[in-house]
C-alpha cells in the first residue's frame, strides 16, 4: 500500500542523490582546476559549495521532522538515519574539493611530474568511487558498496608516496617550500575524499542490510 | 525548527469555539476552551482519559444534548458563522453537516448497501438511481468500493473490523457533511487497517474538515495538521502538529507526548 508520506521519502532520497552528484562534480572540477591551472573551474567548485551546504541543512531538518512526525520504522528509519549521516560525509567531500580549488588558484606554476601522475591516479580512483556510489545507491547494491570500500587503500598508498616525493623536490630546490606544502595538502584532500566515500559506502551497507560494518574495522 | 513553507496561506476556519464551559450536572468537564478548527485540515485532539477531548468533540454536533444534565453553560461554537447552540438551530440538520464516526465500528445489522442507503431514506430520498449513485460514491470515497462492490447485499457484520469502520465512514459521507468528527476511529484496528483509514482521512481532507480524537501519539503526529492537547478539561496547547511534537511550548504537553506524564 502506498502511504501519503511516501513522496516525502522519495524527495529525501533525491536530495541525497543530488548531494552526491554535486560533490562528485566538485571533485572533478577541483582536480582539473589544479592540474590544468584553470581558475574558472576552481571558482565553479566554490559556487557549488553553497548548494551543498544548503542541502546538508535541509536533509538534517527533514530527517528530524520525519523522525518526529512520521515515526519511521525498519527500512524507512534506516533511510532517514543513513541519509542524515551521508549528507555530512558529502558536505565534507565538498569541503575537501574546495581546499584543492583554492590551492589551484594560489599555485599557478608547473608541478613535479611524479606528483601530477600520482594525483591523477588518486583522482581517478576517487572519481570511480563516487561514480559507483551512484550505482550502489540507485540499485541498493551491497556488492558495489563493498567494492568501493576496498578501493580506498589505493588512494591512501598513493598519498603516502606523495609526501616524500614532494619533500625531496623541496630539498633539491626544485619546488618552493610553500608550493610543496600546498600540494601535500591537495594530495591529503583527495585522500580524505576517499575516506568519506568509504564512509558513505559503509552507511549504504547499513541502509541495505541493517548491519553496521564499522564494528569489523 | 523553521516553517518549511513560511508563505503558506492561513487556512480558513471551519469551527470557531469561543470561551466554552461545559458541565455534566455539577461537574465541570470543559473549562474556558477557545480554538479555531481550520477548514479542510485534520485536527487531532490528544490528552489523557477524562481530559475532556471526547466531551469537546461531542459538543461540535451537540451529541451531548442526549445526556441528561449535560449542558454548555458559557461561550459559543460557530460553524459557518452560525451559533450551533442557538435555539433556532435544527439539531438534525446540524448533525447532517457534522458527521461522526465512533471508536467501535457500529454498522447496522443489514446489508452493506442498506447501511449507506439508510441515511438517505431518512431524508426521504427514494429514487433508486440517486441512492445507487450515493452508495457507490460514498464507498469509493471511503476506499471500500473495490473490496465490496460484488457483495453489496451481504450483511455488513460479515466485514472485517477495518472494513466495518470504513463502512461507517462511508455511511457518514453519504449524508454529505462538511465536517467529520472521529472519536478514536482506529483504536480497535490492526496496523494495516489503521494505515488504510489514515490514508483515507488524508485524502478526505481535500473536501472535508476532520477532527480526530486519538490516544496514538504517532497517529496524531503522522496524520494531523494541527493538534490540541487537553488536560483536566482545559486546552493546554493548540497549534501546528510539527511545532507541538517537535518543540512543544508547554512542559505538560511534552510530558504527555513523551509518555512521562504523572
Amino acid at each position: 500500500m502506498r502511504r501519503f508520506f511516501d513522496p516525502e521519502l522519495e524527495s529525501y532520497r533525491s536530495q541525497i542523490v543530488r548531494m552526491l552528484l554535486l560533490t562528485h562534480q566538485q571533485l572533478n572540477l577541483a582536480s582539473e582546476a589544479l592540474l590544468e591551472h584553470d581558475t574558472s573551474k576552481a571558482n565553479k567548485v566554490l559556487e557549488i559549495e553553497e548548494e551543498v551546504d544548503r542541502l546538508e541543512i535541509e536533509i538534517d531538518q527533514e530527517a528530524i521532522r520525519f523522525l518526529g512526525l512520521r515515526a519511521p520504522i525498519a527500512s524507512e528509519l534506516r533511510l532517514i538515519m543513513a541519509g542524515s549521516r551521508m549528507s555530512h560525509e558529502f558536505e565534507r567531500i565538498g569541503d575537501e574539493a574546495k581546499k584543492i580549488a583554492k590551492r589551484a588558484v594560489r599555485n599557478p606554476g608547473s608541478f613535479p611530474e611524479g606528483f601530477v601522475n600520482r594525483f591523477r591516479e588518486m583522482h581517478r580512483v576517487a572519481d570511480s568511487m563516487l561514480e559507483d556510489l551512484h550505482k550502489a545507491i540507485n540499485n541498493a547494491s551491497e556488492s558495489i558498496a563493498v567494492d568501493i570500500i576496498k578501493r580506498d587503500i589505493e588512494i591512501d598508498l598513493l598519498n603516502k608516496e606523495n609526501y616524500p616525493l614532494l619533500m625531496e623536490k623541496v630539498e633539491q630546490s626544485e619546488l618552493v617550500i610553500k608550493t610543496g606544502f600546498e600540494l601535500v595538502a591537495c594530495s591529503r584532500a583527495i585522500e580524505r575524499i576517499g575516506d568519506h566515500a568509504q564512509n558513505i559506502a559503509e552507511i549504504l551497507i547499513f541502509f541495505i542490510t541493517g548491519q553496521d560494518i564499522r564494528i569489523d574495522d | 525548527m523553521t516553517d518549511p513553507n513560511p508563505n503558506r496561506p492561513i487556512p480558513e476556519t471551519a469551527v470557531e469555539v469561543s470561551s466554552i464551559d461545559f458541565y455534566y450536572g455539577k461537574t465541570k468537564a470543559l473549562d474556558d476552551i477557545t480554538l479555531d478548527i481550520p477548514k479542510n485540515q485534520i485536527t487531532s485532539l490528544i490528552g489523557p482519559s477524562g481530559c475532556g477531548k471526547t466531551t469537546f468533540i461531542r459538543c461540535l454536533n451537540r451529541m451531548n444534548d442526549l445526556i441528561e444534565g449535560a449542558q454548555l453553560t458559557r461561550g459559543t461554537i460557530r460553524i459557518s458563522g452560525v451559533d450551533i447552540y442557538d435555539k433556532r438551530v435544527d439539531v438534525i440538520e446540524l448533525r447532517k453537516k457534522v458527521g461522526m464516526v465512533f471508536q467501535k465500528s457500529n454498522p447496522f445489522p443489514m446489508s452493506i448497501y442498506e447501511n449507506i442507503a439508510y441515511g438517505l431514506r431518512m431524508q426521504s430520498i427514494r429514487k433508486k438511481t440517486i441512492i445507487d449513485e450515493a452508495v457507490e460514491r460514498s464507498l469509493r470515497n471511503a476506499a471500500l468500493w473495490n473490496e465490496v462492490k460484488d457483495r453489496l447485499h451481504s450483511n455488513a457484520l460479515g466485514l472485517s473490523g477495518g472494513q466495518q469502520q470504513r463502512l461507517c465512514i462511508a455511511r457518514a459521507l453519504a449524508i454529505e457533511p462538511t465536517i467529520m468528527l472521529m472519536d478514536e476511529p482506529c483504536s480497535a484496528l490492526d496496523p494495516i487497517a489503521t494505515a488504510r483509514v489514515e490514508e483515507l482521512l488524508f485524502n478526505l481532507k481535500e473536501n472535508y474538515t476532520i477532527v480526530i480524537v486519538t490516544h496514538s501519539m504517532q497517529q496524531a503526529a503522522r496524520l494531523s495538521d494541527h493538534t490540541a492537547f487537553f488536560y483536566l478539561g482545559k486546552l493546554e496547547e493548540f497549534g501546528d502538529t510539527s511545532k507541538l511534537f517537535m518543540n512543544p511550548g508547554n512542559p505538560q504537553t511534552e510530558a504527555y507526548i513523551s509518555g512521562r506524564f504523572g
